[in-house]
């Protein structure tokens, strides 16, 4: 009764079904199993941010979620957000165009953080975006030119 | 295996009929670190974490009831709870960081018990009852009972968390977490006084630390101490002195008291201080 062998979720507006073992996580169905190696995993523990996915627009570590738990839920990963017709989103283009990525790997979870921000608060102030990006490490520490490309992409956003 | 209840009957149907105890997913922020030590090999899962009838917040007869699946951010975004329990709300957004917040659930944080869990020395101080069902019926318990004794039996789930309402006028809060880092840090310790004014002096104050002793606790010395006294410097330093000789007395002293007990003893007089509107 109630004993859950498979999931059925949503990936980047893709359904997919999938066998599952009790203690699999998130993190390793989307790198090891879909391939989507955008989502990285630093710590391991929900510390680090790095694993940071979009669950039900939501963002979550995915190193902290059963994959169980994600059945019938929708998940956004960094290879699913684009902008219109194939182009960057505009929270991308601004991480470009800000000089915002350096090594790279906490980039996908500052975007997803940025993205996820902006849909609930189109106009964000300096101290809102620092919350939303508060549990996402850098270890580049290019924290000002995140922050700068996350209002430089509202900015462009509101015109 | 894994379970995925479809209501919270089932839930409780199968914690009664498992051949083995079960491991209760609610957020996962405390399963998935035990999981990765490899805590519960062999072991099977309830997943509780889309049973939204664990997610309610409703006021009755002078209460305010929460879902035990309440994420930190949904008490932290929910207007009830934001304007009824203030002090709650800023325990909650001490916790981890959004990412955790967005998962991680009340009850998860009071059931998995842990000596810094952020939202129990709120919850003492507000005076919270925990109630838990399982498939035979329901049980209240108040949470410093549930702390001196903390029994939950495997066939048995945290259904509803009960807040008395503040009634009144000249409530006031005040709350602390030291850790070493703003966001995704434990806590070295943690204070929540809940106090109600009348003309300057406290009609009533009571005390809760987290992360000093095994499990966050009241102190109740301090609450007679404050019953009808001005805030002061001095109120504050009695009250610091009495909650570290409680703490001393009751614990086995440990090393990081050198640091700790100190600390906690200015955190104690800043907290009276707070409450009285003193700069």
């Amino acid at each position: 009764m109630n004993k859950l062998e498979h999931i059925t979720f949503e990936v980047n507006n893709k359904e997919i079904t999938l066998a599952i073992s009790p203690t699999e996580r998130l993190v390793d169905v989307l790198r090891k199993r879909l391939g989507l190696t955008g989502t990285k995993e630093g710590c391991g523990i929900g510390e680090c941010g790095a694993c940071t996915v979009l669950l039900e627009g939501i963002p979550v570590s995915s190193c902290m979620v059963l994959a169980a738990q994600a059945n019938g839920k929708k998940i956004l990963t960094i290879e699913g957000l684009h902008g219109k017709d194939g182009a960057l989103h505009p929270v991308q283009q601004a991480f470009i165009d800000s000089g915002a990525v350096q090594c790279g790997f906490c980039t996908p979870a500052m975007v997803l953080c940025g993205h996820a921000l902006l849909i609930k608060n189109p106009d964000p102030s300096t101290e809102e975006i620092k919350l939303a990006i508060s549990g996402t490490l850098c270890r580049c520490t290019g924290y000002t030119q995140i922050i700068e490309a996350i209002s430089l992409a509202a900015a462009r956003m509101k015109s | 295996m894994i379970f995925q209840p479809e209501t919270i009957e089932d839930a409780l149907g199968l914690l009664a009929h498992s051949d083995q105890v079960l491991v209760v997913v609610s957020g996962g922020t405390d399963v998935l670190p035990a999981i990765r030590s490899g805590k519960y090999a062999s072991r099977s899962f309830l997943d509780i974490s889309h049973l939204k009838d664990l997610s309610f917040c409703y006021q009755e007869q002078g209460f305010l009831y929460l879902g035990p699946s309440l994420t930190h951010t949904q008490i932290l975004e929910h207007e009830m709870i934001r304007a009824g329990v203030p002090l709650l709300c800023a325990a909650c957004s001490s916790i981890g960081s959004p990412q955790i917040r967005n998962l991680g659930t009340l009850g998860g944080n009071l059931i998995t018990l842990a000596s810094c869990a952020d939202s129990v020395p709120a919850l003492l101080a507000l005076g919270a009852t925990l109630v838990f069902s399982s498939s035979r019926g329901s049980r209240s318990i108040s949470l410093p009972e549930y702390l001196s004794s903390p029994v939950c039996a495997p066939t048995e789930l945290l259904t509803s968390i009960a807040i008395p309402l503040l009634l009144g006028s000249g409530w006031t809060f005040y709350h602390k977490k030291i850790a070493r880092r703003q966001a995704a840090s434990k806590s070295r310790m943690s204070i929540a006084l809940l106090a109600q004014m009348e003309a300057g002096r406290f009609a009533s104050g009571t005390l809760a630390c987290g992360a000093v002793t095994s499990t966050p606790r009241l102190f109740s010395s301090v609450s007679a101490l404050l019953e009808g006294k001005f805030p002061s410097d001095e109120l504050g330093r009695q009250a610091g002195l009495l909650v570290a000789q409680e703490i001393t007395k009751s614990a086995p002293v440990r090393q990081s008291y050198l640091y700790k007990l100190p600390v906690l003893q200015e955190l104690v007089k800043r907290a009276i201080v707070s409450c009285g509107g003193i700069s």
